[in-house]
């Protein structure tokens, strides 16, 4: 899951309270993958709550770098460390290939130390995919991080093909587009085809289109609802479309 | 593009308003009497309400965005200092190099009061009616909305250039919450927005009359 700006609620006790819920229904479904950045606010002090909340239930963190100057980054990776309360962060990725190439530096050394177990990149909303593929094939990375949605498949014809090649792993962000498909295609009925995905709206026709590529590995959708928490999740069970059905559900949606 | 959303938002001005309870106080008697002196103009007035004004941004910088929004927002260390600039502009302009006001009299006279009015009493009643609640409203002199718009009451009176330059940071303030208020659905912020576009209006129209 991610945490963009659903997590950031600052010290409000009862929004925290709630976005705990939030995440005690995303371990209940058996989710894992939390990820975070410092551009987030409050939300890794939250995700920290929470955790703490939960009795620190079994977890891949992920979260990111994110400062002009390489010389910052572990101060403000080991602010996010102590604010989530975990002994390591499972993957420590660049935000937004700020630094790259430093910060970069920095988190190979950690990795050698144990100090994080993986290393990635990050980019969003179709931006950088130039810079982005140079580093996937110039640099060891681990993970990789981009925008991958049914309408914005660019990442379909040069980066997921090239993170299979390198065996990185790949996080899809923006799904939904921060709510635009949904608010864009809930007045539509789903598809004939959404009953064969097991999917019963749109989100998750939505989602498990983006998890049925091979190249990706999980996709973080963000929420701040349990109800959307345990739709969300739904997808980790059920039937994934093939390829053929792949092109079909995108022929239909880009229709609509 | 905002890392919080609306209820965020109100949530962190009603714990701000708790917070530095009865600052609000001293503010708006601070406010009420830079009105006066607008409306009453002394020697010495150029200087008070700088002084005010001042100590108005140099609080919302400092208090408000570096100490309470920047937990939430990574924009509000740029939006603290940016405010914290502009209470320096007021000191020079205002309080060190003597600025005078022009009387509160005629269409721009009556146009800076309406606004002062709004800074005082018409944003925190939207933002009580029709926003997240009187809990959450801001108060001038300690939240940065109303704060701006008693800036740009004043600088409509001010004659001379260095008004534009005052004008600058405000401006630019009231065009991030202009955006904000439509994006997130903040009523006091587009009312901001608004009454910005009107006080710049008004500032212009006041230059071309006078060349």
């Amino acid at each position: 899951m991610g945490s963009w700006i659903t997590f950031n609620v600052g010290s409000n006790q009862d929004l925290r309270d709630q976005r705990a819920e939030v995440l005690r229904e995303f371990f209940a479904r058996g989710g894992t993958v939390i990820d975070c950045s410092p551009m987030y606010g409050s939300s890794a002090d939250v995700i920290g709550y929470g955790l703490e909340k939960l009795g620190r239930p079994q977890l891949f963190s992920a979260s990111k770098v994110w400062t002009w100057l390489q010389g910052d980054g572990p101060e403000q990776m080991e602010e996010q460390r102590a604010a989530w309360g975990v002994e390591r962060f499972d993957l420590m990725q660049v935000h937004n290939l700020l630094n790259w190439d430093g910060h970069l530096e920095t988190l190979k050394r950690m990795k050698d130390e144990g100090r994080i177990r993986y290393l990635g990149i990050t980019t969003s909303h179709g931006s950088r995919h130039d810079e982005m593929e140079a580093v996937m094939k110039g640099q060891p990375l681990d993970f990789v991080q981009f925008t991958y949605n049914i309408l914005d498949r660019e990442a379909e014809a040069r980066l997921l093909p090239l993170a299979a090649d390198r065996g990185q792993a790949v996080l899809v962000n923006r799904p939904f587009r921060q709510k635009a498909l949904i608010r864009r295609f809930e007045g539509q009925p789903l598809p004939g085809w959404a009953a064969e995905i097991g999917a019963t709206n749109w989100a998750q026709v939505l989602l498990k289109f983006i998890v049925s590529h091979p190249a990706v590995t999980c996709v973080i959708p963000a929420t701040s609802r349990v109800d959307h928490m345990a739709e969300n999740m739904a997808v980790l069970t059920g039937p994934l479309p093939d390829a053929a059905l792949r092109r079909r559900m995108v022929a239909d949606v880009e229709s609509l | 593009m905002f890392p919080f959303n609306a209820e965020v938002l109100a949530s962190l001005y009603a714990q701000y308003n708790t917070a530095i309870w009865p600052a609000q106080v001293l503010a708006l008697a601070a406010a009420l009497i830079a009105v006066w002196l607008t409306l009453s103009p002394q020697p010495w007035s150029g200087r008070a309400l700088g002084a005010i004004l001042a100590l108005g941004w140099l609080w919302c910088g400092a208090a408000f965005f570096l100490r309470h929004m920047a937990s939430l927002d990574f924009m509000a260390q740029i939006y603290g200092w940016a405010f914290i600039a502009e209470a320096v502009l007021l000191l020079w302009a205002l309080v060190w190099r003597g600025g005078t006001l022009h009387a509160a009299g005629g269409r721009l006279g009556g146009l800076a009061l309406a606004l002062a009015a709004a800074s005082l009493f018409g944003l925190p009643l939207v933002s009580g009616l029709a926003g997240p609640g009187f809990a959450a409203a801001g108060v001038v002199g300690v939240a940065p909305a109303p704060t701006v718009l008693l800036t740009l009451a004043v600088l409509l009176l001010m004659p001379g250039r260095t008004r534009w330059l005052l004008l600058v940071i405000p401006a630019l303030w009231a065009a991030v919450a202009g955006v904000t208020g439509w994006v997130l659905g903040v009523p006091e912020y587009l009312a901001l927005a608004g009454l910005s576009v009107a006080a710049v209006a008004g500032m212009a129209a006041g230059n071309w009359r006078a060349a």
